[in-house]
């Protein structure tokens, strides 16, 4: 027993779990700092904390049995996942979507969890043989992606249902899918996007919303006494609030469109530029008051969506720089792990796990920034929300999990010198030898 | 090729999280500045200072409307609205000053907010107003600024407040306080007595109509004359109309409002703190000149009061003929502005008397025989009728059923008449006879030409065109018009300053009252030949000096003093609509209507003296019985005394 413990904690990769509760710590501060400012958030540091405590019992679990274990449950758990995305649609809407599930004391969000049993069922279909280096063989993969793709679009959560497609992109390349299939895709997904569509303007619409319309379209023209757009396919299935989103994306820097349709991005810029290099502005008097407390009541969704801007303004670009970091450490060992495992199934789920991280990271903060549009999407392990910290922690767990498996004959065998030891190393390794 | 691929991998993420930096470094740092510059609207809370209405003054100098000092007490918002948000607070704040349980602190909010009621109930009772009332407009006006303020963001695409600066506002409630001592406000909540303003009339009603009144500004005013605090806050804090700030309504107070209001000044200071930033004082409203004479106002209110029968209603208008001025212009009934606020509802009622209504300047009058001079002038001018032209009076023009002479109740005719001796007996024949050759559109021009039919331009808001056909359905209309009858209609003020145009030799001004804030003066020759206005001057000369004038027995009465002064003037008795009230409440008024006044309007106008005109004159008294020269008469003699004794007549 003593033995399996020590086992266990000398296989763990201590740098991740490290990084992990680093952020985790962060984030409960940077929603207490949210709190402050917001009687009906003042609990929520406490409740992140909670969270963060379960999250690492999910980390733990995941760590706990073997992946290979749970590898084999990769398609019944994916089985799983569907109905459950499914059964949100028969639950209340909030906001106007479906995301929930409510159990009384939480509420299940299964798209979270299909993130993790979708690379867990990808990395489990793409662990054998290699159809998926011919062009065919790309179809299935589409296929199992957009099956939880276009059913979290329809609660709709744009936000979680586009981050399929990087993590899938990334593991079919790391897989070792060929670069042009994959080139050639995007290309046509590129030209099918921007493919011009007609469809007639309401005209019974606010004229804000045809004037947004109006000026992201090709071109326009009238027939029969009705006026048609012409614009890219999915700008003529968008509805009122996403339109004035990406307009407000494109005119960021407008005045007239500050206030408005990027008001949350203006003060997010705000908020950031608050922080200065270390939570001050550039030019900020000593005896100047804090702005923080002034500008966060301002700055919509700050304790979940927005809480990367949240550490800007506390801590400043250092802080920043210092969550990316932190990221920074648990790709790089996330990395190793994926480099040094030779197991397919593990070496692809790690991959996963990594660019599913990666790709919510960017998403984040890339609309933080005003680089990408808003959407709806949590900072991994630091924004507020126990499904999405308890789904992360789980899946962190899943890729030490897979580091605590790796070949036990990893380094130099003594004596062999030179340029032998390439070829021993990789003698040793090949698996079934 | 596994490690390769993971090596770029690893470089795609690193090279991404540089991209990241790179953008965090410019919007944190480089760029930083330029999105906090901004900012002082959240750092700082701008606090208005008020400042002090400027006065009215009459053309020697005399206080006509003041500011004086007192004070107001204002409510907040919330309290008045009973905000659950604010109460918790409220409460929160009493049991962490006075270490109460919830409960406790609670209970003594409650009687704070009992006693807030009474103490704010008895001061607005004092001043005349029902409490309820008040709070109620002021909650109305602050939702509708509120509804405006989602509106309009709603209209330019942007996102909704939570809530309005004057949602946040304490409003006044009761106003005009004396003075704050002796008020005991610890046991109240929401409440603060801040010092500001209140308006004093020392004429009470002399003149009230021409001054006008302030009153609560009303949501178009503030609609259309605020500036949009999000262009520049601190000049909308300046100029800007609150909720229960005061605006001229109506007269001077209203035309003058841009200089009288003056701006306010402001504050600002620290959020958090409290410390001022920066200050500016509130620069006081400007003092308005009236060429009004207020003495001769009241004099005249004298005169109306002891020369008319009692209730008369009616006007009286004085101007100076060199200069144009306004001197006196007196619109009767008339109210006190001092407690106008408190009789309102008692002035509106009066459907019959209207005695809001500033007669002088927009009233509407057949102006009758008033207006014969202008119609010989015309005549004259145009070289149809010449100098001697004679006119044979037989008591009716084409037949006795119609086109009467008001010669012929005595079934008799004027007999052959020159100008003069139309003017002097005011023989309608004569005039007919002018209007049916200059036909209705040449004598539109001329009335026109003499300021009918547009605004006289003194810049009072009430003001009225008055209007002068230029075409009829109505064949005879020329003809009606030539006597001052049919469709036209003027305000005395247009037939003092017609009046003042004869008087001048045929030059035309516009008349000013105030030395600010007018519109720009006109002055217009109109072109008109030295004898014909010798003869028109000579002919109102005779109405009241020759014996068989019509003026005559009115100025030359037994028991009347000589007035010893050389008056032209010419009477006038206008057939006049009876007037209705709405009766059977179809907010329309017809002939189904009950008539509560009937009979003439009776005019009497002209200048004096003679020779070296200074004054001219319109008198007109509403509905009377009789002729113009027997009820307008009268008045007009006393009012040419009155300026006789002031000075105005050398």
């Amino acid at each position: 027993m003593l033995l399996l413990l020590r086992g266990y904690l000398r296989y763990t990769s201590w740098p991740i779990i490290l990084a992990m509760v680093a952020l985790m710590g962060v984030g409960v501060l940077a929603i207490e700092t949210s709190g402050q400012v917001d009687a009906a958030q003042a609990e929520h540091a406490q409740k992140q904390m909670a969270f963060g405590a379960a999250a690492l019992g999910a980390f733990v679990l995941a760590t706990l049995i073997p992946y290979g274990r749970i590898g084999r449950m990769a398609y019944g758990l994916f089985a799983l996942t569907l109905p459950m995305l499914l059964l949100v649609f028969a639950m209340p809407a909030r906001n106007g979507s479906h995301r929930w599930i409510p159990l009384g004391f939480f509420d299940v969000q299964p798209s979270e969890i299909a993130k993790i049993t979708y690379i867990i069922m990808l990395a489990w279909y793409l662990r054998v043989g290699d159809n998926y280096r011919r062009l065919g063989g790309l179809v299935m993969p589409f296929v199992l992606t957009l099956i939880p793709l276009v059913l979290i679009l329809k609660e709709p959560d744009l936000g979680t249902s586009l981050l399929l497609l990087p993590t899938l992109y990334i593991m079919l390349f790391m897989a070792g899918a060929r670069l042009r299939h994959l080139l050639s895709i995007v290309a046509l997904a590129t030209v099918l996007v921007a493919l011009p569509v007609p469809h007639r303007l309401d005209a019974s619409m606010p004229a804000v919303e045809q004037l947004d319309r109006r000026s992201l379209t090709y071109f326009t023209f009238q027939a029969g006494g009705q006026e048609y757009l012409v614009s890219a396919a999915p700008l003529a299935m968008m509805e009122k609030h996403q339109i004035s989103r990406v307009v407000g994306w494109l005119h960021q820097d407008d005045q007239r469109v500050r206030m408005g349709k990027s008001y949350q991005l203006y003060q997010s810029k705000i908020t950031l530029a608050a922080g200065g290099w270390v939570g001050r502005p550039a030019n900020a008097e000593p005896e100047s008051p804090d702005m923080l407390p002034l500008l966060l009541p301002y700055l919509p969704e700050d304790h979940t969506d927005f809480i990367f801007s949240v550490i800007g303004g506390k801590w400043g670009l250092v802080g920043c720089a210092g969550v990316l970091a932190l990221y920074g450490v648990i790709f790089l060992f996330g990395i190793e792990i994926a480099t040094v495992t030779n197991d397919a199934f593990g070496r692809l789920l790690a991959v996963g796990v990594l660019a599913l991280l990666f790709s919510q990271i960017v998403i984040n903060v890339g609309m933080a920034i005003g680089l990408l549009p808003v959407t709806g999407m949590t900072l991994p392990l630091v924004s507020y929300g126990g499904s999405s910290l308890l789904v992360n922690g789980f899946a962190l767990g899943l890729l030490v999990n897979v580091g605590q498996h790796r070949p036990l004959t990893l380094g130099r065998r003594p004596f062999e010198h030179g340029d032998r030891r390439e070829r021993a190393i990789a003698a040793e390794s090949m698996p079934g030898r | 090729m596994y490690k390769f691929r993971i090596k770029i991998f690893l470089g795609v993420i690193a090279l991404v999280f540089l991209g990241l930096l790179g953008r965090l470094l410019q919007l944190q740092v480089v760029s930083g500045d330029q999105y906090l510059r901004n900012l002082g609207g959240l750092l700082n809370r701008g606090q208005r200072l008020e400042s002090n209405r400027g006065r009215i003054l009459d053309r020697n100098g005399k206080i006509l409307a003041m500011d004086e000092p007192c004070y107001d007490l204002c409510l907040s918002y919330r309290f008045l609205t009973a905000d659950p948000r604010w109460t918790r607070k409220q409460v929160a704040s009493i049991a962490r000053a006075e270490g109460l349980s919830p409960e406790q602190a609670q209970a003594v909010f409650e009687r704070r907010s009992a006693n807030t009621w009474e103490v704010a109930r008895r001061l607005a009772e004092q001043g005349g107003q029902d409490l309820d009332e008040v709070a109620d407009s002021v909650i109305e006006r602050v939702r509708a600024v509120r509804q405006d303020v989602i509106d309009r963001r709603a209209r330019l695409g942007l996102t909704p407040v939570e809530s309005v600066a004057e949602e946040d506002q304490v409003h006044p409630v009761a106003t005009g306080l004396e003075s704050p001592a002796g008020l005991d406000l610890n046991d109240t909540v929401g409440i603060l007595v801040r010092p500001s303003f209140r308006r004093l009339y020392p004429y009470k009603d002399a003149a009230c109509h021409i001054i006008g009144r302030t009153a609560q500004v009303s949501l178009d005013d503030m609609r259309s004359r605020n500036l949009d605090e999000s262009a520049d806050a601190m000049e909308a804090i300046r100029v800007n109309y609150r909720p229960g700030d005061q605006i001229g309504q109506g007269g001077v107070e209203r035309m003058c409002e841009g200089l009288l209001r003056g701006r306010h000044g402001y504050r600002l200071e620290r959020r958090r703190g409290g410390e001022t930033v920066e200050q500016t004082p509130p620069e006081g409203g400007q003092d308005i000149h009236l060429t009004l004479d207020i003495k001769l106002q009241e004099e005249l209110m004298k005169v109306w009061k002891a020369q008319t029968t009692p209730g008369s209603t009616g006007a009286i208008v004085i101007l100076s003929v060199p200069t144009g001025d306004v001197l006196a212009m007196v619109s009767m009934p008339t109210y006190d502005i001092n407690t106008y606020a408190r009789d309102y509802k008692e002035l509106v009622k009066d459907e019959v008397y209207l005695p809001m209504l500033n007669r002088a300047v927009a009233g509407r009058y057949p102006p009758g025989s008033t207006a014969k001079p202008v119609t010989a002038l015309a005549a004259m001018k145009t070289g149809l009728f010449a100098l001697d032209t004679q006119i044979h009076c037989k008591g009716y023009l084409f037949s006795p059923d119609s086109y009467r002479c008001w010669i012929w109740k005595h079934h008799v005719g004027h007999g052959p008449l020159d100008v003069v001796g139309a003017i002097r007996y005011s023989c309608n024949i004569y005039f007919y006879q002018a209007g049916m050759r200059l036909g209705l559109g040449r004598l539109a021009e001329w009335f026109k030409r003499f300021g009918y039919g547009g605004k006289p331009g003194t810049g009072l808001p009430e003001e009225i065109a008055g209007y002068v056909p230029t075409d009829s359905r109505y064949d005879g209309e020329a003809r009606l018009m030539a006597i001052g009858q049919g469709q036209v209609t003027v305000s005395p003020l247009q037939v003092a300053n017609a009046m003042a145009a004869i008087a001048r030799g045929g030059t035309l001004l516009s008349p000013v009252l105030a030395l600010e804030g007018s519109p720009a003066r006109v002055r217009e020759d109109l072109g008109l030949s030295r004898s014909h206005i010798e003869a028109i001057h000579r002919g109102m000369y005779e109405v009241v000096n020759s014996r068989d004038g019509t003026g005559y027995s009115v100025f030359h009465e037994r028991e009347a003093q000589p007035l010893e002064v050389a008056v032209c003037g010419k009477s006038g008795t206008a057939d006049a609509a009876p007037q209705r009230v709405d009766s059977n409440d179809d907010r329309r008024i017809t002939g189904a209507d009950t008539i509560v006044r009937e009979g003439n309007m009776a005019w009497f106008a002209g200048f004096a003296p003679r020779g070296n005109p200074t004054i001219a004159f319109a008198v007109v008294v509403d509905y009377v019985d009789g002729g113009g020269a027997k009820n307008a008469g009268p008045v007009a003699r006393e009012a040419i005394r009155v300026c006789r004794d002031l000075g105005y007549i050398h």
